[in-house]
């Protein structure tokens, strides 16, 4: 067979693909849409990376952020090198890592089990309605009374105290400000901060 | 006008068919003839042949999608004038480049057993097309059906015309050692 047999016998391809060929002869690709759809892709890969890491650091950094060293930090005596802070002049804690609206349940051995209603000013592993534990290592002294219902008010003394049943009992809604326990096998939050407002 | 109505005007033997057809099909069926051809007026005369073609045989024959029907039409008529008046001496037509193309892989001298071949070698062909990623196929068809300038095709695929010419390659070298392994003496 030659070339001009070949040529003859593409006469008889699949007239489906001819009409598709024909199509695009009439209707060719336009140039700035191919492009358009090329950025697009680009834009999409790089949107799909930008989530990614966001997404890394979302699983890996908290595990490793209660570990880092805080100048001025007091140690948890619960948690090893856990629950650092900073003491500043008013009494709040420097890096409010996390804040959570908590409803408590019960209190045992000065830990609550509490119900999480929401998470305030921070990306968190939990959810909202999830139970948790949380111990207070070292609060510093920022609450005020639900009976006052007055704003936040200045801290009495630079001393940490431990809030106990009798200041928040079960039901109560309460703020905390702190991190989770990444070494505690259940959700366990180390709170260094808590009041009945934000 | 749809292709349905236009093949109706033929079927009822009505004479606007062909005006329609032209209107339509006319610079399509052109420029396949002229990628053939390469000659004006060759092209317009295959073109109204064409039309004389698709007059003679509708009906009986009823194109489901009259573009393609009209573009085989045109594409036989315009190979054949083709070779009547280019027996002898190659002019410089998108066919004739097509077939120095070819001849690379498909370099045997004609014989009247290997034209018997013909429609074995379609479907040979069908096959080998259906294994190509829809852009290749549409590139191969486009050179090698359309006949069509690989600056053209790049265009309408929306492609870089370096890169039309190196799928043709591929495909061509892909073609052959298919065509090899299906026991075509090439």
């Amino acid at each position: 067979m030659n070339s001009e047999h070949f040529l003859d016998a593409m006469a008889y391809i699949d007239e489906e693909w001819i009409e598709d060929v024909a199509l695009l002869r009439r209707n060719p690709k336009s140039i700035t849409v191919i492009w358009i759809r090329r950025v697009a892709v680009i834009a999409a890969c790089i949107a799909i990376t930008f989530v990614g890491v966001i997404a890394l650091r979302g699983i890996f950094i908290p595990a490793f952020d209660g570990a880092l060293p805080v100048a001025g930090h007091t140690e948890s005596p619960e948690s090893n090198n856990f629950c650092e802070y900073t003491d500043t002049d008013d009494g709040i804690l420097a890096h409010s890592e996390l804040c959570m609206a908590i409803r408590i349940d019960t209190w045992e051995n000065g830990t609550a089990t509490a119900t999480v209603v929401e998470v305030i000013d921070a990306e968190s592993a939990v959810d909202i309605h999830q139970s948790i534990e949380v111990y207070f290592a070292d609060i510093a002294n920022t609450t005020d009374s639900e009976e006052s219902n007055t704003e936040e008010s200045e801290p009495e003394s630079s001393e940490s105290y431990a809030p106990t049943e009798e200041d928040y009992p079960n039901g109560s809604v309460v703020y905390v400000w702190g991190k989770f326990d990444a070494t505690a096998s259940t959700p366990t939050f180390c709170a260094y901060r808590m009041s009945t407002t934000l | 006008m749809c292709d349905e109505d236009i093949v109706k005007l033929y079927q009822l033997r009505d004479e606007t068919a062909l005006s329609v057809t032209q209107e339509v099909y006319g610079s399509y069926l052109y420029k396949i003839a002229y990628n053939i051809l390469s000659d004006r007026q060759d092209s317009d005369e295959s073109v109204n042949d064409t039309y004389l073609a698709a007059w003679n045989s509708i009906p009986p024959h009823l194109p489901a999608v009259l573009s393609t029907y009209l573009g085989k039409l045109a594409r036989r008529i315009s190979i054949d004038r083709f070779r009547r008046k280019h027996r002898q001496k190659r002019i410089g037509s998108e066919y004739a480049t097509s077939i120095t193309e070819l001849e690379g892989i498909l370099s045997s001298p004609q014989s009247p057993e290997e034209l018997a071949e013909v429609k074995l070698l379609a479907e040979y062909i069908n096959r080998f097309l259906q294994t190509l990623p829809k852009e290749t196929r549409r590139v191969f068809i486009g050179r090698y059906y359309f006949l069509d300038p690989v600056k053209d095709i790049a265009a309408y695929c929306g492609i870089s015309e370096g890169k039309t010419k190196t799928v043709l390659h591929r495909t061509r070298e892909k073609l052959k050692s298919f065509l090899q392994k299906e026991g075509f003496s090439l």
